[in-house]
């Protein structure tokens, strides 16, 4: 493989770790965050901003972006959450502007538009990653890592009380269940994912700028997330890679790619609505003897 | 203890503008098994909602001989009240077993995994189809196998007092009378148990004293015993006592 089709994976496995968290959030636990592209900016931006200016080694820094993240989303979860559907879309919506522009506005630690650039590779002491090919065996295995962690948390008691509640608020309040505490949890961890995975980003294209964590962001993970198949364990991985390689694979039809992008996007959610994954998936009328 | 297990003092509820409940007042003694009676659109789901605090409005309720009235719908849950929801409401996507583990859950710190054990065998016995669909997922139960579901559930909390909301909606007149003799059968354990229903025949003939529920207020009492014919029942809903 060469380079250019190993950043291409490298990214979408960016793409896909933040999918995978996100998907703890909205596809176990019912919630709907539009406001995610936030919790990969603080990890983006702390580690860019700790390892240039402060000379933080970018594992550290890393830890710290994931530290922030968990606690932004845990003081931004505890009111937003008690709000449901429409309300909390919207509320996650005015997080993900609201970190935009003071990514644009505290000139001071982000320098803006300008961006920040000369963010060192990562690496711990003299290992440094300095190829595509590195980042592309450290991001999937942390996809694996991503996608293997969900799984569990989804399958402890944590993911049975969000799946109850995804089944149901008030359901799952008659059973017990602290829904508001819960949902803050779902929240903070799936945004801790999402900071690593913007740490990551910051270190492989060494440069970021308030553009990389905008709203497209959000459009790009919820599409990778029904496109895959949402609510399952790997269905954010293969959203990840077919949409994030989609764009590649088109490059040949030039001014058509666009068009084409979105026609399949229109088709597998028309034919397959719970993702390419539902579609493979053993449904329980197919099972024989039953 | 003495006094009721569960008393109700001028409760009320609203829906915005829309008064759903007011004034009801009324008890459940220990290990009875009381009704409330009646029509579509009565109030009776607004009760039950309000009782596990899902519902707030005015009024008082004591339970144990404690004020819940502020307490949240968890606390409720952990003090030993459980709700069967109407419809069911099991969780579809979850399977059976996952629903019964989430019946424990209210208790666990308290319950120990040999207990849920114990309590996951005593439920199976009551229904043994429960068993067979452990990993099947709650959604593809047929009605009467959900309406077990939901109830085994609700008995994995060890509760002291099961609310129930319309147990038999739209199952076969045979699965209806099978989940009610199960229930006579834990009331007679002493389970205290609160039903509202529609369908009254089923109801008043395990219940102790049945209330009937009419626009948001109770408007009578009956013992079942004393209760004649379906005309007298007719008369109760349709308000010409």
């Amino acid at each position: 493989m060469n380079d250019y089709i190993l950043t291409v994976l490298v990214l979408a496995g960016i793409y896909a770790i933040i999918a995978v968290g996100l998907n703890i959030f909205t596809g176990y636990t019912g919630q709907i965050s539009f406001g995610h592209n936030a919790f990969a900016a603080i990890g983006g931006y702390t580690s860019a901003i700790l390892t240039t200016d402060r000379g933080w080694p970018p594992l550290a820094a890393l830890f710290a972006g994931a530290l922030l993240a968990v606690v932004a989303a845990t003081l931004v979860g505890y009111p937003t959450l008690r709000l449901r559907g429409h309300y909390l879309a919207m509320a996650t919506l005015a997080l993900g502007l609201i970190s935009y522009v003071l990514s644009v506005q505290l000139e001071g630690l982000t320098r803006g538009f300008t961006g920040i650039s000369g963010i060192p590779p990562l690496g711990i002491g003299a290992l440094v990653m300095t190829t595509p090919r590195a980042y592309f065996v450290l991001v999937w295995l942390l996809v694996a890592a991503a996608a293997g962690s969900a799984w569990l948390i989804v399958h402890s008691r944590l993911g049975l009380s969000l799946r109850a509640i995804r089944g149901g608020e008030d359901a799952a309040r008659a059973l017990g269940i602290d829904v508001t505490r819960y949902k803050v949890q779902a929240l903070a961890i799936s945004a801790a994912y999402a900071s690593v995975a913007g740490s990551i980003f910051g270190h492989f294209v060494s440069y970021i700028s308030p553009e990389a964590f905008g709203l497209y962001m959000v459009v790009l993970l919820f599409t990778m997330l029904f496109v895959g198949g949402i609510g399952t364990t790997l269905g954010p991985v293969v959203g990840a890679l077919v949409i994030g390689s989609l764009p590649e694979v088109l490059s040949g039809f030039k001014d058509y790619r666009e068009l084409i992008y979105a026609a399949v996007l229109i088709v597998i959610l028309l034919f397959a609505p719970r993702g390419v994954l539902g579609l493979v998936a053993r449904r329980p009328a197919a099972r024989p003897g039953t | 203890m003495t006094g009721p297990l569960l008393r109700v003092d001028a409760l009320g509820a609203a829906y915005g503008a829309i008064e759903a409940l007011r004034d009801v007042t009324f008890e459940v003694e220990a290990g009875a098994l009381v009704a409330v009676l009646g029509p579509n659109g009565a109030g009776k789901t607004t009760l039950l909602r309000a009782l596990m605090g899902l519902t707030p409005g005015p009024g008082a309720i004591v339970f144990d001989g404690q004020p819940i009235t502020a307490w949240t719908t968890e606390r409720r849950a952990s003090a030993g009240i459980a709700l069967v929801p109407e419809g069911r409401g099991v969780l579809g996507p979850l399977t059976t077993a996952e629903n019964l583990a989430l019946g424990a859950y209210a208790r666990r710190g308290r319950a120990r995994a040999t207990e849920v054990a114990d309590d996951l065998r005593r439920v199976h016995a009551l229904f043994p189809v429960l068993a067979e669909r452990r990993d099947q997922r709650a959604g593809s139960l047929s009605g009467g196998e959900q309406q077990m579901l939901a109830i085994a559930r609700a008995l994995m909390a060890r509760p002291r007092l099961l609310l129930l909301d319309e147990p038999s909606l739209g199952l076969a007149p045979r699965i209806a009378r099978e989940i009610f003799t199960v229930l006579g059968a834990l009331n007679r354990e002493g389970l205290t148990i609160l039903v509202v229903e529609q369908k009254a025949p089923l109801a008043l003939r395990m219940a102790r004293r049945a209330h009937v529920l009419r626009t948001g207020r109770l408007v009578a009492t009956v013992d079942p015993s004393e209760l004649g014919s379906a005309a007298d029942l007719a008369r109760l809903y349709l308000g010409t006592v």
